[in-house]
């Protein structure tokens, strides 16, 4: 290991470490600083003193908290299953075509709406009072909005399906990312001289080799689902709300012995999202077994057998995923109709007035909001950019392992946020940091890094080791290599960790709000405080707005390249 | 003056010289260093300390109207006292408790991160109980004596508690229901009205899940009425002090009231909205026909902003609606405490209390007694109550005070036992 990896090992761990530690430690308090104690939720509190902490007592007892728990365990493991299902059998069923080409184009847009933007957007097409109903009414003539129940529902339905349209296309990118290095199109066509239809055939030959190299970013997914909170707020049930929401319910709650159960709570929300991991892991075997059954048992005989699971599957694969991509841009263009609303009452499909005065009165208040996002966005993304160079350069140079480190960069992904930017606000508060701009900064690093450095890291990679040793031949020096040989053969992967790194920075709320004790306003932390405005054409407008920045750099990061690179060939 | 300088001198020292520093803690522990060095009897000399300071104001930011009276309340603090006001919009107002809760665990005593924090009775009272407030200071204020506290006892009184000069009225809210007069003609103006009419128009009515603000107003609301109906005791002793062992008995018919509508209930009370926003917007896109606000202009500025079809019209029940000031309050940690006590002050002059009134997307309730107006401010204002959609200045006059803040915290709690985990 070299000294920028261990370095980097420390930067990372010890505020992991430290904000967990203490985001956890009220949870084992027994008395309330004033020296008593009072069960909060207990009236007839008889339990053993001394053995287990109050607060979890409270905890177990809180009505509905198994249900809490038990939607947020469903939501992150059907999250990440509905989003693998559905890339895989698109991927399986057009193969390399140009469709794949063009949904990834139309993916890319989508990663970059933020979560809550999208939930939003979902929400306004299917509610009860949403445009597919008014659809629907202005066909079949109702007067009035139908009262049925599906965002919120306490079956997480919409949740899970929410989180899914926006983790699909994440995944989508990731294994698109990885696929040229699964030599794929020979594996199907050595699957296809047995007998096997195409779709069938990458299923069985592609997907277990591409499986491994996306499952990292599948358990990030895992936790992020079984941690959300914004999502779970505009589309999870609410009687009772996830484990998540209930954790920050508790959290802002002024009450000294709702801290404490909020701590409790953080405990459980850790260990909720490893036991998904590790359901998750236990169905990668079954998995893992079922497919060696499967394959071994070689293609059907019958042509019909095989055109049969063929016919079910492509199409299905073909639609899947496109159709939620859809969904998604349909949303938004609610969002954006809403926005130039004035009155717009059920059932008619369109405002029947319109009006600016949802973006004159946002445009008015967002100078320092959106300036503080960039500044943000930059400075974390900026250190994200020069550490993950010093470390990948460093054992570029000792050539030492990179695997550890890769997976532990992950660890910031895969412990709740909540959970430890909670304990990172007090560890600032103790060591007496105060709220600022740069505090928000290091903390949005955090969520950077991993997608930075394991961008740079594939850049790296695949980066062909005898440009530099030709340049070496030539007598340029080990800086010279890296300035003017490295760097620009690496633009490209640069540009993009630098754009994925900024989007991210952009829409992070928790850590934001929490940081920065509201003194740092983004344009997502103005976006969510809005929310409770309850006003359709408000939340339309916030909600773009908040898209607007993170969409501008996906933009950039396929068009820059493109421009960089326009008099020379093969470089993209 | 001489509290910066320790401050400047103990930060800039504090790097250099641990030990010394603990030294000096402990021997000027009852000197200069910890003792607040504001004196609020003399009010030029907090105008003229105030001035240059910068003061965060922790308010609820979900209200782009209220957001951008602020802004213009900011600019005219700078422009005539020098003093930057910075709206802190939360989502939640609790969450500057819990900030200011954290801050004093950490032992953060002089660097606070809120100077002024709207609060609501039950974070007023939970933080004047820690000793976490600034005070008394508000009495002292110029513009104060406006008010008239002696003829307006509720000036005095959040959720029953005593500000004792801890905190500032800014504006007045009560409890008003409202629907389309398009759509319903005779709304129901007494609890049991209201579960009749419910089960002759399911689905036609909600209310947001407690805590929410809201949810847990219309509870306190019943019960009060539903107690009244039931017994002759005395009520308003009953209520002003907290609940005791009788809690379950006295509660008793509220939930009894609560299992019946429930059914009756937008999607049979499976979801409930989460704010009174929500509740807005269900009424707007007809969902629902009836519905309430805690803000008696509520239905005259969401007709103008286009949220309520311009026939919607308000009313409060026949024994009279929940009514409350809201305060602010100056945290014992802030640092710009005078600048904090000259925002509270402005904020009640009568030229910012008619602005907000007049306001026609804020449409806040003065403080102010109406005979502190200008005759021509007076002369608007009562054009203003005869808007449409407007409740009458004789309805509004049926006021019903909050009860204990305790009594919130039972409530709450006991309906989340009930009815918070789901069937």
């Amino acid at each position: 290991m070299t000294w920028a990896t261990r370095f980097l090992f420390l930067l990372l761990g010890a505020p992991l470490l430290v904000g967990s530690v203490l985001a956890l430690a009220p949870a084992f308090a027994y008395y309330m600083p004033d020296g008593s104690f009072n069960d909060p939720l207990n009236h007839s509190s008889n339990h053993p003193a001394g053995l287990i902490p109050p607060a979890f007592f409270a905890l177990v007892s809180t009505p509905g908290i198994a249900t809490s728990a038990m939607t947020s365990l469903l939501a992150g493991l059907l999250t990440p299953a509905l989003s693998l299902v559905s890339v895989f059998l698109f991927l399986a069923a057009t193969q390399t075509g140009r469709a794949s080409k063009l949904i990834a184009q139309l993916a890319a847009p989508v990663l970059a709406i933020p979560h809550a933007a999208a939930a939003f957007a979902l929400a306004l097409l299917l509610a009860p009072t949403g445009v597919a109903s008014r659809l629907v009414a202005t066909l079949a003539g109702w007067e009035l909005p139908p009262d049925y129940l599906f965002i919120n529902h306490p079956n997480s339905v919409a949740l899970v399906l929410g989180l899914a349209l926006k983790e699909a296309p994440f995944v989508l990118l990731v294994a698109l990312a990885a696929l040229p290095s699964t030599a794929a199109p020979r594996r199907v066509a050595l699957a296809r001289t047995l007998g096997y239809g195409p779709t069938t055939a990458w299923l069985l030959t592609v997907a277990p080799a591409l499986y491994p190299l996306i499952r990292l970013p599948l358990f990030a997914v895992i936790v992020f689902a079984s941690s959300t909170v914004d999502v779970a707020l505009i589309l999870g049930p609410s009687l009772p709300p996830t484990l998540s929401v209930r954790l920050v319910e508790w959290f802002v709650a002024p009450e000294i012995e709702q801290r404490q159960l909020a701590s409790a709570a953080a405990l459980l929300q850790l260990f909720i999202s490893l036991s998904a991991l590790g359901i998750w892991l236990l169905f990668e075997r079954l998995i893992a077994r079922a497919y060696a059954t499967i394959a071994a048992r070689g293609a059907p005989r019958e042509a019909s057998r095989v055109s049969r699971f063929e016919a079910v599957l492509t199409p299905v694969g073909n639609t899947l995923l496109p159709i939620s991509l859809v969904l998604v841009l349909m949303g938004i263009a609610a969002l954006c109709l809403a926005s130039v609303g004035g009155q717009w009452r059920y059932p008619t499909i369109l405002p029947t007035t319109w009006s600016l005065q949802h973006w004159s009165a946002a445009l008015s208040s967002w100078q320092t909001p959106l300036f503080n996002a960039i500044a943000i966005a930059l400075l974390s993304v900026t250190a994200a950019i020069v550490l993950s160079l010093v470390t990948l350069e460093a054992q570029a140079r000792s050539r030492a392992g990179t695997a550890s480190l890769s997976t532990f960069l992950y660890l910031p992904l895969l412990i709740p946020q909540v959970v430890f930017i909670s304990g990172i606000a007090v560890f600032a508060e103790r060591t007496r940091l105060p709220p600022s701009l740069l505090l928000v900064a290091v903390g949005h690093f955090f969520f950077v890094m991993p997608y930075v450095y394991l961008t740079l890291q594939s850049g790296y990679a695949r980066l062909d080791s005898r440009w530099l040793l030709l340049a070496k031949t030539l007598g340029a020096s080990r800086t010279v290599c890296f300035w003017r040989v490295r760097i620009p053969l690496m633009s490209t992967q640069l540009i993009t960790a630098a754009m994925l790194g900024l989007t991210i920075s952009l829409s992070l709320y928790l850590p934001t709000q929490i940081l920065g004790a509201g003194r740092v306003p983004t344009i997502t932390t103005e976006a969510i405080a809005l929310v409770s405005s309850g006003s359709r054409g408000t939340i339309g407008t916030w909600a773009l707005l908040q898209s607007a920045l993170p969409t501008l750099c996906f933009m950039l990061a396929l068009l820059l390249p493109r421009l960089i690179w326009s008099k020379r060939k093969g470089m993209l | 003056m001489g509290n910066s300088f320790t401050r400047t001198f103990f930060e800039k020292t504090r790097l250099i010289a641990r030990p010394a520093i603990a030294w000096l803690l402990v021997s000027f522990s009852n000197s200069a260093l910890c003792q607040s060095s504001v004196d609020v009897d003399n009010w030029p000399q907090i105008s003229a300390e105030a001035r240059g300071q910068r003061v965060y104001f922790h308010a609820w930011g979900g209200d782009t109207a209220l957001n951008a009276h602020l802004s213009w309340v900011a600019a005219e603090t700078m422009s005539r006292f020098g003093i930057e006001l910075i709206h802190v919009k939360l989502a939640d107002t609790s969450s500057a408790v819990t900030r200011l809760i954290a801050e004093h665990d950490a032992g953060n005593t002089e660097r606070g991160s809120a100077d002024l924090i709207w609060l609501n009775g039950e974070n007023f009272s939970a933080l004047k109980r820690a000793n976490l407030l600034f005070g008394p200071w508000a009495e002292a204020q110029p513009n104060f004596e406006l008010v008239d506290a002696d003829r307006f006892p509720e000036m005095r009184q959040d959720f029953g508690v005593r500000t004792d000069g801890y905190e500032s009225p800014w504006t007045r809210s009560q409890l008003i229901f409202y629907y389309d007069s398009e759509r319903l003609i005779e709304p129901p103006r007494t609890a049991q009205s209201l579960r009749t009419w419910l089960r002759e128009n399911p689905g036609e009515f909600t209310y947001p899940r407690p805590p929410a603000f809201l949810g847990t107003t219309l509870l306190k609301q019943l019960l009060i009425e539903l107690t009244a109906e039931a017994t002759s005791a005395d009520i308003e002793t009953l209520f002003s002090n907290p609940p005791n062992e009788s809690f379950d008995a006295v509660s008793a018919p509220l939930w009894a009231f609560l299992d019946e509508i429930h059914p009756y209930l937008l999607r049979e009370a499976r979801h409930f909205p989460q704010s009174g926003a929500q509740l807005r917007s269900a009424l707007n896109d007809r969902e629902i026909s009836l519905a309430f606000a805690f803000s008696p202009n509520e239905v005259v500025s969401s007709i103008s902003r286009g949220e309520l079809a311009p026939s919607t019209r308000s009313y409060v029940f026949e024994s009279g609606t929940l009514s409350n000031v809201s305060f602010v309050a100056i945290p014992n940690n802030a640092p710009s405490k005078q600048g904090a006590m000259a925002v509270a002050n402005f904020l009640l002059s009568p030229e910012v209390q008619f602005k907000a009134a007049t306001n026609a997307k804020l449409a806040s309730e003065p403080v102010l007694s109406f005979e502190n107006f200008t005759p021509d401010q007076q002369a608007v204002l009562l054009e203003n109550a005869r808007a449409p959609g407007a409740v009458s200045p004789t309805e509004l006059a049926r006021k019903i005070q909050e009860p204990h803040p305790s009594w919130t915290n039972e409530l709450e709690r006991e309906w989340l036992r009930r009815y918070g985990g789901g069937r």
